[in-house]
């Protein structure tokens, strides 16, 4: 039988300290805006804590906490109230506002959470691909799309 | 892409908030008091509904034969083997500089899938040359490619009944029907407007084998009619017996693997010309003092570090009347006047960086593909890669023509000053 590793409160405090503007950044930009953003990192750590001893150890705990911020932070744009929603700073279908931020949005969700992970939160592609579940090759191919669809969206934008 | 992050740090600027560790460790606790569940209604983000495609109806006896006949020729084997070309890609060109002959050059990906035991073998080749292969077992830190997803609902859809005939096509010259294999209906945050992702498969009309798959959504203004998310060239999609492939690490990739990761720069720094030979530890090749009236305007040294590599050195050349200030990107300071640019190393890590043009590579990628001699990659019409006496040059030129009739007409820098004098 195989026995978890399982991670301290320390361990997981040391990790909220050290990245918790990068935690809150890429859970921003997932979710919408920083008050969702700063709740969803909120709630993966307590989820966190609450199932450190489930943690198995097979990879970084950074990469199991990332998992859990990205996931928090997916849970937090389908609770966002309507009335909120009303008021959601990031304009992410009328593309006209930003237009950048509407192509971003609307890579397919893996794209678009690789950027933020490659780009917000400075993970490399294992590390991005044990926070997304998926193999390394496939962060690598998932970024070139996303550089390559985001290329041609500006060039077609900008007409 | 040197730009995303600079288009992302303006999307979402850094935060603004606090660590609060004890709320953490107070809403953590069993029996603490947790933070009240949101009592809105729960907005889905994405909605599926399959029931629009429950009551799609069949039109004729001629519709269902052919969902009949699509089935069978997908097969019923458990491991799923597919060959895609991706026609998002850019089209990339070999072109012969003696004779002007020019052929495709593509990037193929090939994978197996053992639904059942979760395990996937993937190969990508470029030009026919392996590049990169992979061979993993499906898990929390591996999920399969979504192409696999895509054959599934395909699959499903058929046996269902559920996929529906709508209409005929010709792909690179192959009479073809589309299927329909999925709509889902996905609502947009703030507006809650609701848009459709529609997911299609195109069979030959005479093998009803899969050619082409794709994905579009008519989400953003612009999508006239529909934008296209997904549009993959289907070379071979069939299904398998276990006996019939191994699964394993293949050994086809043979060679070194690149050291990966996006480079680290440093420079550019302007350089007098005769100084390229000593930097770059090679003969470099350049178009002389002026080439179709485009003076020499820069000769520049950078450095770089990708991986854990020691740094190597590169040189850059450019001909043309702008680009004075070389912070700025050339398409914006050329201003449309006509140049030709030069980026040239010895180091294979960095040649496949700028034969990828900017694009990172994968962990374990191989630069399994160069150009023959006397052959140049053209990639948008205007970009180019060519190898000579060991030396990889990228080139850029302000159009197609200037970029052949550059990379035609490179020669080896002289040793003697007298030629060569003080380009920049």
């Amino acid at each position: 039988m195989r026995l978890n590793r399982g991670a301290s409160v320390a361990e997981l405090e040391r990790v909220y300290r050290a990245d918790f503007s990068r935690f809150v950044r890429v859970a921003t930009a997932v979710a919408g805006d920083e008050q969702s953003g700063a709740d969803a990192v909120h709630d993966a750590f307590v989820q966190a804590v609450r199932k450190r001893r489930s943690f198995r150890g097979e990879g970084p705990l950074e990469a199991w906490i990332w998992r859990m911020v990205v996931n928090a932070a997916k849970k937090r744009i389908a609770l966002r109230p309507a009335a909120e929603a009303e008021k959601f700073p990031v304009e992410y279908e009328n593309g006209f506002g930003d237009p950048v931020r509407s192509l971003i949005a609307a890579l397919p969700e893996r794209q678009r959470l690789s950027l933020f992970l490659r780009y917000y939160a400075d993970l490399d592609y294992e590390g991005i691909a044990a926070a997304l579940g998926v193999s390394a090759g496939t962060v690598g191919a998932t970024l070139n799309a996303a550089h390559a669809a985001l290329r041609t969206s500006l060039k077609e934008a900008q007409r | 892409m040197k730009d995303v992050k600079e288009i992302l740090e303006r999307v979402v600027p850094e935060p603004t908030r606090e660590v609060d560790w004890d709320a953490v460790l107070r809403d953590a606790r069993p029996s603490g008091a947790r933070r009240a569940a949101p009592r809105v209604a729960i907005l889905v983000a994405a909605v599926a509904f399959a029931a629009l495609l429950a009551v799609a109806p069949w039109r004729g006896a001629e519709r269902a034969g052919i969902i009949d006949r699509a089935l069978a020729a997908v097969g019923d084997g458990p491991v799923l083997h597919v060959v895609l070309r991706d026609n998002l890609l850019p089209t990339v060109t070999l072109v012969d500089l003696s004779t002007g002959e020019r052929k495709r050059v593509s990037e193929e990906r090939e994978l197996w899938y053992d639904q059942g035991r979760g395990r996937i073998r993937e190969v990508l080749r470029f030009g026919g040359v392996v590049e990169y292969e992979d061979a993993y077992t499906v898990g929390p830190n591996n999920q399969a490619p979504e192409v696999t997803q895509f054959s599934a609902d395909y699959r499903r859809a058929l046996e269902a009944g559920t996929a529906r005939v709508d209409g005929k096509d010709v792909i690179e010259g192959i009479p073809v029907y589309w299927i329909t294999v999925l709509r889902e209906a996905m609502t947009v945050f703030p507006s809650r407007k609701t848009y459709e992702l529609v997911k299609q498969v195109a069979i030959s009309r005479e093998t009803y084998k899969p050619v082409a798959i794709r994905a579009t959504h008519d989400a953003w203004p612009t999508c006239k009619p529909v934008c296209t998310t997904t549009s993959q060239r289907v070379l071979r999609l069939e299904t398998m017996g276990h006996d019939e492939v191994d699964l394993a690490r293949s050994h086809e990739a043979a060679g070194d693997r690149l050291a990966t990761g996006d480079p680290a720069y440093r420079g550019p720094n302007e350089i007098p010309v005769e100084r390229a030979a000593e930097i770059l530890g090679r003969t470099p090749f350049w178009l002389g003092r002026e080439h179709a009236d485009l003076p020499l305007a820069h000769a520049l040294s950078f450095f770089f570090l990708i991986g854990s590599e020691r740094e190597r050195s590169g040189v850059d050349f450019f001909y043309g009347k702008g680009a004075d200030d070389l912070s700025t990107p050339q398409d914006e300071s050329t201003s449309g006047q006509p140049f030709v640019s030069m980026t040239e190393t010895t180091d294979r890590n960095f040649a496949a960086h700028i034969r990828n043009y900017g694009s990172s590579l994968r962990p374990g990628s191989l630069m399994g593909y160069v150009p023959p001699d006397g052959r140049i990659l053209v990639t948008r019409g205007r970009f180019g890669f060519l190898v000579r006496d060991g030396v990889y040059i990228r080139m850029e030129a302000s159009d197609g023509k200037l970029l052949l009739d550059a990379a035609r007409s490179l020669r080896p820098m002289p040793a003697s000053s007298a030629e060569s004098g003080a380009g920049g």
